[in-house]
């Protein structure tokens, strides 16, 4: 015993070793004299060994469950074969409504193979799920079709011994399945373990055990599933997607031909094709469907969005892989050993993952390398040279947008000059316009060409800068230089469906009320942007950022606005309000990059992906007091009687394309007048007293409308001709802003020929049946010296044309708002962020960098790490989620952990690590500070964690060897 | 220092835990021929105890507090010996209840600075620490049976004695390794190795059943009037003893530092920090033997000194005596330690002997205490 050895010398260990060192001697003399009286006596777990996997006998009887998908089988045939002789043992039926089958195999059936094939496929009455993002065929995503025989997926296990089995089949377990039976000793116990886990490994799946990894339909709305079922129903998917890309009108001889594909490339596929070929389904275009699938999914959860931003990040990587190259997916080194044999394998990686991690941390490679990039990056940044070559690009962009405008409208245009300063040179080309720029901008020399395709449309309002419209395909490459910056630009392609941009700015009135708007807003739809390119510092750092920029959007929109009403004559001195608010909402953005960074002699592979989503998130900033004037309304009457000066004034905004406008019954009124200089249509409404004023506005701009002073009776009504106004719209927007004076009763009259008997308990429930799901109102009303604003919902015009009468009676505030609000120092709330009932907003973070640690296995040393992080709010409650994924040499693990501080306390939040095997790993913390946890394989547990000398993790396993894991 | 020591048990779980049957075999075996024996003592009741603590290395408080203190010198042995019995001598027999705690350690010098030092939470000097220990522990109670004879006119009075214990508080192993500090601490390099069973699992805080064992041990004593002024005794305790316990828990540990290196090939070999095996096993141990051999010369008929070594393991104890007679049946005395520098008084009075030995009054600073009490009362 005890041959003492030196280590190392200079390798600082952890301080806890000389603790534990110490402690192992010093525990047992410590126990001197002392007392066993608290010794406890409850029994420890007795040692147990892995029972043998016992002998298949004769006749055995099993059930097996699952559900098949190709998309999900809807009332497919589930057919359990002997997988050796493909004698039929047992049929059955998935349901109609969620898939999932239950069928037994009796005693009877006499069978005592060693395996089984569990074949789900179509038949008469069967249907699938359309999952494709393109949809299948004329079926859209999300509707079912029928399926016949030809039609299938299969899934090839041991037999089980008894009891029951999950038997989950898809493409994935298909895939599988023929790599299994195509191993070179046939079809085993090993060659299937080792199959699936090659497939999971392929399609970054961490448990291996693909048969146990329930079917999910993600067309079908808010079933929530684990990461690994959420992954594997986007890459099937993906792949039903990639297929029908491809060409395929038949799904079963699609599928058998991909098999066979993939059979005949050892069970690997080609990565990213040069040139697309119909009858190659690359690991990219399978990775696009399944982004593209999630995009559509309303599958809402936080794991999903953490599987569709690791798709994406693999997505990003695929795209930025050499053309033509195949995947090089392996098998767990450990397929196929018994349960207690993966536990120990487990805790071997995670000791042989801490020391190379400790290892490179000592040498601080990676650390010191970040650190150098992140000094010479943020010097770069900081120079006037950096700022320049950003600025040429951007003014060359504008360039050619700009040129491009003015070439569509005349085509037989070769050079346009744009301001005066840059000259752009266009000509015709087969794939489309190209856009040329050779000259130096600011000391910059710039030399790009852009080629915007045949079919594009850019439409940018010049006129009032209230809109742009853009839609098709381009591309854009170059390069960008000045005497510290070189951007060189292999490729720039954008494929943007719709973008549409509103921005009103400033109003101001002259004749006592100042009306203060400015609001933005941005409509996109798909957008996907992808930027290869270089970026060299050609200071002495040798910086290079090179590597492939991904914007991908699936469409959303967003809007900023501020508003602030302020009366400045001294009849209502010290009047106004104020608020500003923004509001998104957007199906996914997302920002990726993925490429390598070199300095100096170092060069590291990364990717990362950044992406956001959400809506109906509104978030309200500076706001500011309000002091507005008390009125009051009185229910049921038909005509607004005001004192000459109650209603200090009135504005309603109105955003369309065409309206009227009615005014009536005023004594005597000034109002509405508009600055012809902000607004070119917009009319002037002057001197209204005593009759009846009706005045039609066209435009095709956007109207404030603004009074003030009513001195007499007014009556207002506001009549809309939706149907010129929102021609095909169904998101126009109506927004009101009405603030009144003192004592004063405001209504609006509804015609005679309206058809309105009443009165209209509020305008919402008057506008809500004429108006549905096209109008959005707000209202901005007082009660008691507090204004109140109401949100309507969103309207749509269903007839045209609508004559609508805006009437204002009674409309209830404080029940909209509580109690609360009626206390005479309201404020806004000073900052806020409201969520309606459906709202949620998500961003997510996942980065993936890749390293050699030639010490783990010298024949397969790139180790990939990936974190993934998110932060959803969701009813008003924060959740997030950080996930750690490390893939080297056939092991794939995965950490992760809910809430915000996952390493410090593990009291709110049990640590899990997970592996391509199956076996988990648990670690919690209880109130004591004790740490405990336990390593199952199945769920059935293998060692028992505990924690001895402070620091140091135990596993015990059931044979009672022990060993550290850190 | 061999205190105790176990094979691994594998011969003892071969044969088994040995029965109570076996044992009063084997004793009917050695006091069958005694029996036979004349004798010419008369028969008594009688009581005793006597109790040692001794370590070279802290305060007995220190012992008995967890390691907890301030007093400290780097040593080699700390050990409890600690018995109580009560029974009746007739003729050449003498059978008795007894209980009895024993507790052994040995170490290296630097093993015991470096468990102080942690248990201490002081800084340790950069070096190299040897972190051999030795430790056996263990408590019992039962009976004993004996038998003493004398010889050639009794000039020779031999006695044997046989204990059959039931046993408990079970912790008995030993760890080997060595430590090297450099750079004041910070770089640390070692090795320990751990192989212990217990009652109480002290590194990984199991709840286990604690274990209970049987023993059997043997004494013998010898006392030699030499010249009508000058005897010899000789006492040999647990000359031979063992203890068989059943499903004791037990671990086997190995520790390292050096837990990363190459193989000629670049490949990473990770040896995890700590590892080893828990078991529940029968085990079999001993108790460690003690030695005490005294020359007493008869001065005049009132005084009378005495020299006695005792020894445990590397351990030897030397004290003088001198003892004084008062009357017929009262005496006093005064003895020094040599070792330890512990001094003591005793009395004996008809029946009733006491005696009290330390190096140091205060408690809290004493590192040997002895002390004994017996009475009897013969009828």
């Amino acid at each position: 015993m005890g041959i003492f050895f030196k280590t190392k010398r200079g390798r600082t260990a952890p301080a806890v070793y000389k603790s534990a060192l110490a402690s192992s001697a010093a525990i047992l003399l410590a126990a001197c004299g002392g007392s066993s009286s608290d010794t406890s006596v409850s029994a420890a777990p007795p040692p147990t060994a892995s029972p043998p996997p016992p002998p298949v006998s004769s006749g055995v009887s099993f059930i097996s469950g699952g559900s098949g998908s190709l998309g999900l089988i809807l009332g497919g045939t589930v057919e359990i074969q002997d997988a050796e002789t493909g004698a039929v043992l047992a049929t059955g039926q998935t349901s109609t409504t969620n898939g999932l089958y239950s069928v037994t195999v009796p005693e009877s059936a006499g069978f005592d193979g060693p395996f089984i094939r569990v074949i789900v496929s179509g038949d008469d009455d069967a249907v699938m799920v359309c999952d494709a993002p393109s949809g299948c065929g004329t079926t859209a995503f999300g509707i079912t079709f029928p399926i016949d025989a030809t039609e299938s997926v299969q899934i090839l296990l041991p037999t089980p011994v008894g009891g029951a089995v999950t038997a989950t089949a898809n493409k994935l377990t298909t895939l599988a399945s023929a790599l299994a039976e195509a191993a070179p000793g046939g079809l085993t116990a090993l060659s299937i373990a080792e199959a699936n886990s090659q497939v999971a490994d392929l399609f970054g799946i961490i448990d291996s055990d693909l048969g146990d990894i329930a079917n999910v339909n993600i067309a079908g709305g808010v079933l929530l599933g684990s990461a690994d079922e959420l992954r594997v129903a986007l890459i099937n998917a993906g792949i039903l997607e990639a297929l029908f890309q491809a060409g395929a009108s038949d799904i079963g001889p699609a599928l058998d031909a991909f098999v066979d594909n993939f059979i005949s490339d050892g069970g690997q596929l080609i990565i990213r094709e040069s040139t697309p070929n119909d009858d190659v389904v690359s690991l990219e275009e399978i990775l696009q469907g399944a982004v593209d699938a999630g995009g559509l999914s309303s599958i809402a959860s936080n794991i999903f969005e953490g599987v569709s931003a690791g798709l994406g990040g693999d997505l990003a990587d695929a795209r930025a892989a050499p053309a033509d190259t195949f995947t090089e997916a392996v098998p767990s080194p450990n397929a196929g050993a018994t349960n207690e044999e993966l536990a120990k394998a487990f805790v071997a990686d995670l000791q042989l993952i801490f020391a190379a991690v400790e290892e490179e941390q000592e040498a601080a490679n990676l650390e010191a390398f970040a650190e150098r990039v992140g000094d010479a990056a943020e010097a770069l940044i900081d120079t006037d040279e950096a700022e320049a070559a950003l600025e040429a690009a951007i003014v060359s962009v504008d360039a050619i947008l700009a040129a491009f405008d003015q070439f569509s409208d005349d085509n037989t245009l070769t050079t346009v000059e744009v301001n005066g300063e840059i000259t752009v040179a266009i000509a015709d080309t087969i794939d489309g316009a190209m856009f040329t720029i050779n000259q130096l901008i600011d000391g910059t020399a710039v030399s790009i060409e852009a080629i915007v395709n045949s079919g594009s449309i850019v439409e940018v309002d010049t006129f009032n800068n209230f809109s742009q419209l853009i839609s098709g395909m381009g591309s854009f490459s170059g390069t960008i230089e000045n005497s510290l910056v070189r951007l060189e630009i292999a490729e720039l392609s954008a494929t943007i469906d719709e973008l549409g941009l509103f921005d009103v700015n400033e109003f101001e009135s002259d004749f006592g009320v100042d009306l203060n708007v400015d609001r933005k807003s941005i409509s996109v739809g798909e957008a996907t942007l992808l930027f290869d390119a270089t970026l060299t510092d050609l200071s002495d750092s040798g910086l290079i950022l090179r590597g492939l920029i991904g914007l991908e959007l699936l469409g959303g929109e967003a809007s900023s606005g501020e508003t602030f009403f302020f009366t400045t004559t001294g009849l209502f001195d010290n009047t106004g309000v104020g608020f500003e608010e923004r509001s998104v909402s957007l199906d996914v953005l997302s920002v990726s990059f993925s490429g390598d960074v070199t300095e100096g002699a170092d060069t590291v592979e990364l990717s990362f992906l950044i992406a956001g989503g959400g809506q109906n998130v509104t978030v309200t900033d500076s706001p500011e007091k309000i002091d507005a004037i008390t009125y009051s309304v009185e229910p049921g009457l038909q005509s607004l009687t005001v004192d000459s000066d109650a209603i200090a004034n009135l504005s309603i905004f109105i955003r369309g394309t065409e309206f009227s406008l009615i005014s009536a019954s005023q004594a005597e009124a000034e109002l509405l007048t508009f600055d012809d200089s902000q607004f070119d249509l917009i009319q002037n409404f002057t001197s209204i007293s005593g009759e009846e004023i009706t005045q039609k506005i066209s435009s095709d701009l956007n109207l404030f409308f603004a009074s003030s002073f009513f001195t007499g009776a007014p009556v207002l009504r506001i009549e809309t001709n939706l149907a010129s106004a929102f021609p095909g719209s169904t998101n126009a927007e109506f927004l009101g802003f009405f603030q009144v004076g003192t004592a004063g009763t405001l209504l609006f009259d509804p015609p005679d020929d309206f058809g309105v008997s009443g009165a209209p308990n509020n305008i919402i429930d008057y506008l809500n049946p004429l108006l549905q799901n096209s109008l959005r109102a707000r209202l901005v009303c007082t009660i008691d010296d507090r204004l109140v604003l109401l949100d309507a919902p969103v309207l749509t015009a269903t007839e045209n044309p609508i004559q609508a009468t805006v009437v204002l009676d009674d409309v209830d505030c404080s029940s909209a708002f509580g109690t609360g609000f009626f206390n005479n120092n309201f404020f806004f709330p000073e900052s806020s962020v409201e969520f309606s009932d459906d709202a949620f907003a998500v961003a997510v973070f996942s980065a993936s960098v890749r390293q050699d640690l030639t010490g783990i296995d010298p024949d397969d040393p790139t180790v990939e790490l990936s974190v993934f992080g998110e932060a959803t709010a969701r009813d008003g409650d924060f959740d997030s989620i950080l996930s750690v994924q490390l893939f080297f040499a056939g092991r794939r693990f995965e950490t992760d952990s809910r809430g915000f501080d996952i390493i410090d306390d593990l009291t709110e939040t049990p640590l899990f690590i997970r592996n391509q095997d199956g076996v988990v790993l648990r670690v919690s913390e209880d109130s004591n500070g004790e740490i405990s946890g336990e390593i199952t394989v199945d769920g059935v547990t293998e060692a028992e964690i505990s924690e001895i000398a402070g620091d140091i993790l135990i596993a015990t396993f059931n044979d009672g060897s022990f060993v550290s894991i850190n | 220092m061999k205190n105790a020591s176990y094979d691994g048990s594998a011969g003892i779980r071969a044969g088994g835990p040995i029965s109570w049957a076996v044992v009063r075999k084997v004793l009917a075996a050695i006091l069958a021929p005694l029996a036979l024996i004349p004798t010419s003592v008369a028969q008594e009741i009688y009581a005793e105890s006597d109790a040692i603590f001794f370590s070279d290395t802290l305060p007995v408080s220190s012992l008995l507090d967890g390691l907890q203190g301030e007093n400290f010198t780097p040593g080699e042995a700390s050990f409890v010996h600690a018995r109580a019995a009560s029974g009746f001598r007739w003729k050449w027999l003498d059978v008795a209840a007894i209980v009895r705690y024993d507790y052994v350690t040995s170490y290296s010098p630097s093993a015991s600075t470096i468990i102080f030092s942690e248990r201490n939470n002081l800084d340790l000097p950069d070096g190299t620490f040897d972190l051999s220990l030795d430790i056996n522990r263990a408590f019992a109670y039962g009976g004993r049976i004996g038998a003493r004879h004398s010889f050639f006119d009794d000039r020779l009075s031999v006695g044997v004695f046989g204990s059959v214990l039931s046993t408990s508080q079970l912790l008995n192993g030993s760890t080997e390794g060595s430590l090297e500090l450099l750079n004041n601490g910070a770089d640390i390099a070692g090795v320990v190795q751990v192989d212990y069973v217990y009652d109480r699992d002290l590194i990984f805080d199991r709840e286990v059943d604690a274990p209970s064992g049987i023993g059997v041990a043997f004494d013998i004593e010898a006392a030699l009037q030499i010249t009508e002024k000058l005897r010899a005794d000789v006492k040999v305790e647990d000359l031979w003893s063992r203890i068989w316990w059943d499903d004791a828990p037990r671990t086997v540990l190995d520790a390292t530092t050096d837990t990363v290196d190459r193989d000629d090939n670049g490949l990473l070999i990770v040896r995890p920090f700590l590892q080893g095996q828990n078991s529940f096993e029968d085990v079999t141990t001993r108790y460690s033997a003690r030695t005490r051999a005294s020359l007493n010369y008869q001065i005049t008929e009132r005084w009378s000194l005495s020299q006695d070594i005792f020894n445990l393991g590397d351990t030897f104890l030397t004290t003088s005596y001198v003892d004084f007679a008062i009357a017929k049946d009262l005496s006093v005395g005064a003895e020094v330690e040599w070792t330890t520098g512990g001094y003591g008084v005793s009395m004996s009075w008809k029946k009733l002997s006491l005696n009290l030995v330390t190096d140091d009054i205060e408690f809290d600073d004493a590192n040997y205490l002895k002390a004994s009490l017996s009475a009897s009362f013969a009828f």
